[in-house]
């Protein structure tokens, strides 16, 4: 009965024109009330410890410094380079963008960080370049979850923490499936864009290019040359680019005047705010689902079902494509890893194999609607409607299967590198 | 209805000025503790703590920035549903719905931090209690109350909500 | 029949899970019949202590660490080299520290009905520091403890604070060059290989509280509170475990070309003196509940050396 109410609420206030996060608000506190023995009071005490965390610190920094950049001329000179490289190859700027994230994803180990990292300089390179508003969205918010598949990642370390697996054999082992996930968002680039048009290579264009954009090419210098160098850390690479943004742009490009800054920070705010109640009540949710203990009955019912390799590797897939989209992907792996690995173990799956299962899996998670943290981010900083964004990671989503079944039926590939493949 | 256009207008610079300090803030502190480490062989005890309060009072006003601009994500899928001549009607009840559920959350909001406020929660590395920080959670929704309840009574000040909507 | 969650940030896997588990169950199978418990896992114990006050939880294991932001006096016992062993711990704790503050979390609706074992926190490096000497200027890492961070600060280091998610390319990339890590939890991590030595300084002791809701714990009958009480397991009980579930660890570890240095006498003495000067500094920072805190137990340690 009361399931019924709540849709009905929900379809109310939709039609009333009413925002999502107000919204999602009222329905996430009605469920603490009728189906979790609890209060409204918890659904603001979920608010305030979803934002008080440090993962997400690096969030209003990096959207902060990339709307200065594209403001300014720091992100316009980026491209030209970019482009004056790539322009002679077909889909060229797109395997740029793909290994732009490659890179960066081995110094971060979160999903939605790399995409905003990346996106805030790609995402207008790739359309100005000609390249179509669907293919660049999918591909910057797919190519983000290279962060916690290719080392370091926040999801092996979660997962090394809840089950008795070795970060550091995960870490070995997830070159594997990433630079799998790289081939592959290369060919789909090539294979989309062949017929993109290019442009001859100039040396004089490129030269000049660079003179133009010499301090935009120095800021990845700068922040991957200090990540790498072990001068401060990706969280404190995020602050620093946004300071380098503000240098650039207000003393040497000065495209950029000085009162302009308040607006912009002000936009920048807005954007995070419309983020922020978003994952604040997807928060709040699972908490409910596992205080109820949802994942751990559902696990249990469908582990019955289980009487072979393929089976468990039906269940426990279908399983965690259903957790990552409903949940966030840390709290979907800390609650998940310790019911599954069992499971694996007891079919004879390699332990670091598993994992990398599991993993390859939940990066689906950061895509697949409607809690897709990569999705909701990239609404709000490419200026783009929801269902614009989910259409738009559709086929990189197909990808994405392909490497969890090359990742599943191959398990050399993650364990290569664990010197027993 | 003038007072309220003020009113509004003196909401949003405070909450956009305290904002973009909060802002300046984050990236401060993080830049303080990585230059005194690196320099002066000391970093910034308690900067992240104070950068990850900087972010939660940033982001958060930033909720009733959103408000104040209709920029706030929406699902525009039932539009089609009621008359485009019903569709001030529509807005109005929607803005008094909006208001009675940010009354209702910050009347929540409240009680969590008073609870916090009895319980004397410190923040350990800062020195200093948590409940400053977690004003911002009845300051975002008493503002947006605020807001809505302006926008029900006079709908001209509301805003003509941007191109985009999901 | 009430169901009361049980709160732990305990690691799935582990001694510490083992230990959080056990008191979970003891306490609904105790209860006389009224009350069922469960274990329930929260990430971060700050929200745990939160949820257990505020009533959405009933009970959970909590460090003092955590404990020390709503009862400063238990950031007190995270003192570096506050101990001279682990007896003493064990019986001022027993005899004297943990009877007051359990008066202090009374005060906060918390009641305190147990312990759990922590486990020593070492020194962890990318070469072995052996004495102060070694870590002058260098990046540490240190936790977001005040503890942690005094420590490192009076050895003469070069305190870095990172988020846990970060330590280890941290210790990767150079970013920094050790850290301070209870053993259970440093071989089971990256920091292992990539900071092999593990130096025992023995520097801070750790220990949590098994804490109820007051008002949910006042509802249960004396006889019952009693049965829960007189079964859960004792501190010196958990630790003689947790000692034993290290060895085997600390043998794995070093076969596979991890180092553990035991100091000399001197070694220790140089560690020990460069912090203990700034100790009463260190708790004055926290107040002057926490002062009269330290010197009720300094006067509990004198008392536990005369017996
Ligand atoms: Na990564
Ligand atoms: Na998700």
């Amino acid at each position: 009965m009361n399931v019924f109410v709540l849709v009905a609420i929900f379809v109310a206030l939709t039609i009333l024109r009413v925002n999502v996060a107000i919204t999602l608000a009222l329905v996430v506190g009605l469920i603490h009330v009728w189906y979790a023995d609890s209060s409204f009071e918890f659904l603001l005490q979920d608010f305030w410890f979803t934002v008080d965390r440090e993962v997400l610190l690096s969030l209003p920094m990096f959207i902060f410094a990339g709307v200065i950049m594209s403001r300014g001329s720091i992100a316009a000179r980026l491209v030209r380079v970019m482009k004056a490289i790539t322009g002679p190859v077909p889909g060229g700027l797109g395997i740029a963008a793909v290994l732009t994230m490659a890179l960066f994803s081995a110094i971060s180990g979160a999903s939605v960080v790399t995409m905003m990292a990346v996106g805030t300089l790609m995402f207008p390179a790739l359309i100005s370049a000609g390249y179509s508003r669907s293919y660049s969205l999918g591909l910057m918010c797919s190519g983000g979850t290279l962060g916690v598949i290719i080392p370091p990642s926040i999801l092996m370390v979660l997962y090394g923490v809840s089950t008795e697996v070795s970060i550091t054999d995960m870490f070995k082992a997830g070159w594997g499936p990433g630079l799998t996930m790289v081939a592959a968002l290369c060919a789909y680039t090539l294979l989309l864009n062949s017929r993109t048009p290019t442009t001859p290579f100039s040396g004089k264009e490129l030269l000049q290019a660079l003179r133009d954009g010499i301090w935009s090419i120095m800021m990845p210098v700068i922040l991957l040359g200090g990540i790498y160098s072990g001068h401060f850390t990706v969280t404190e690479a995020s602050a620093i680019s946004l300071g380098y943004a503000l240098i650039i742009e207000l003393l040497i490009h000065r495209d950029l005047k000085p009162h302009y800054i308040r607006g912009i920070a002000t936009e920048s705010i807005s954007l995070i705010g419309s983020i922020l109640p978003l994952l604040a009540v997807a928060g709040s949710l699972n908490t409910i689902l596992d205080y109820q203990g949802v994942p751990q009955a559902v696990v249990a019912w469908s582990s019955q079902a289980i009487h072979s390799q393929w089976q468990l590797m039906l269940v426990v897939n279908s399983l965690l494509v259903l957790a990552g989209a409903l949940m966030d992907e840390g709290s979907a792996i800390v609650i998940f890893a310790p019911l599954m690995a069992p499971l694996g173990a007891a079919y004879g799956y390699d332990p670091v194999h598993f994992a990398m299962i599991v993993i390859v899996n939940l990066q689906l998670g950061y895509v697949v609607p409607p809690v897709a943290i990569n999705l909701i981010v990239a609404t709000v900083v490419f200026k783009a409607s929801f269902a614009e964004v989910c259409k738009s990671v559709l086929p990189f989503i197909v990808i994405m299967l392909v490497v969890l079944l090359i990742t599943i039926m191959v398990p050399q590939l993650s364990l290569v590198f664990l010197g027993r493949g | 209805m003038n007072v309220a256009r003020q009113y509004l207008q003196i909401l949003w610079v405070l909450e956009s000025l305290i904002a973009s300090i909060a802002l300046f803030i984050i990236a401060g502190l993080l830049l303080a503790d990585v230059v005194g480490r690196e320099f002066f062989n000391h970093g910034l005890f308690g900067a992240l703590r104070g950068a990850v309060y900087a972010m939660a009072i940033s982001g958060l006003l930033g909720f009733g920035l959103c408000v104040a601009s209709n920029s706030h994500v929406r699902i525009s899928a039932l539009d089609g549903i009621v008359p485009i001549s019903l569709r001030p009607i529509v807005t109005r009840l929607g803005d008094i719905a909006s208001a009675l559920i940010c009354a209702l959350l910050a009347y929540w909001a409240i009680r969590f931090v008073a609870g916090t406020i009895t319980q004397n929660e410190m923040a350990l590395s800062l020195g200093m209690p948590v409940w400053p920080f977690q004003m911002v959670l009845p300051w975002m929704f008493l503002s947006a109350t605020s807001r809505y309840v302006v926008f029900a009574i006079w709908p001209q000040l509301r805003p003509e909500e941007p191109a985009v909507a999901a | 029949q009430d169901n009361w969650r049980i709160a732990s940030a305990a690691p799935a896997t582990g001694i510490l899970r083992e230990h959080h588990e056990r008191i979970a169950a003891i306490i609904g199978a105790k209860s006389n019949g009224a009350v069922i418990s469960t274990f329930q896992y929260v990430g971060g114990e700050g929200e745990a202590l939160q949820q257990i006050a505020r009533g959405r939880l009933k009970g959970g294991v909590i460090s003092m660490i955590a404990l020390a932001a709503v009862t400063p006096e238990a950031g007190v016992l995270l003192t570096p080299y506050l101990w001279a062993s682990e007896a003493e711990a064990e019986w001022v704790i027993a005899e004297k520290a943990g009877p007051r503050l359990a008066e202090l979390l009374a005060e906060k609706g918390l009641t305190l009905v147990g312990y759990a074992a922590g486990g020593w926190t070492n020194v962890v490096g990318k070469e072995p520091f052996l004495t102060p000497a070694n870590v002058i200027n260098r990046k540490i890492r240190a936790s977001p403890a005040p503890a942690s961070q005094f420590f490192w600060s009076a050895v003469g280091a070069n305190p870095v604070q990172l988020p846990i998610g970060e330590v280890f390319s941290a210790l990767e990339l150079g970013v920094v060059e050790g850290a301070d890590m209870p053993f259970t939890f440093y071989v089971s991590s990256p920091a292992a290989v990539l900071a092999p030595n593990y130096v025992l300084t023995r520097h801070a002791y750790n220990f949590s509280a098994v804490v109820v809701n007051s008002k949910a714990w006042n509802s249960l009958n004396t006889a019952a509170q009693q049965n829960i009480r007189d079964n859960l397991p004792t501190l010196h009980q958990l630790n003689e475990e947790f000692a034993q579930a290290e060895t085997p660890l600390a043998e794995t570890f070093k076969s596979t070309g991890g180092k553990i240095w035991d100091l000399s006498k001197e070694q220790k003495a140089l560690w020990f003196d460069a912090v203990s000067a700034g100790q009463a500094a260190f708790v004055a920072k926290a107040g002057e509940a926490a002062v009269a805190y330290y010197n009720f137990i300094q006067k509990a340690r004198a008392e536990f050396a005369a017996r």
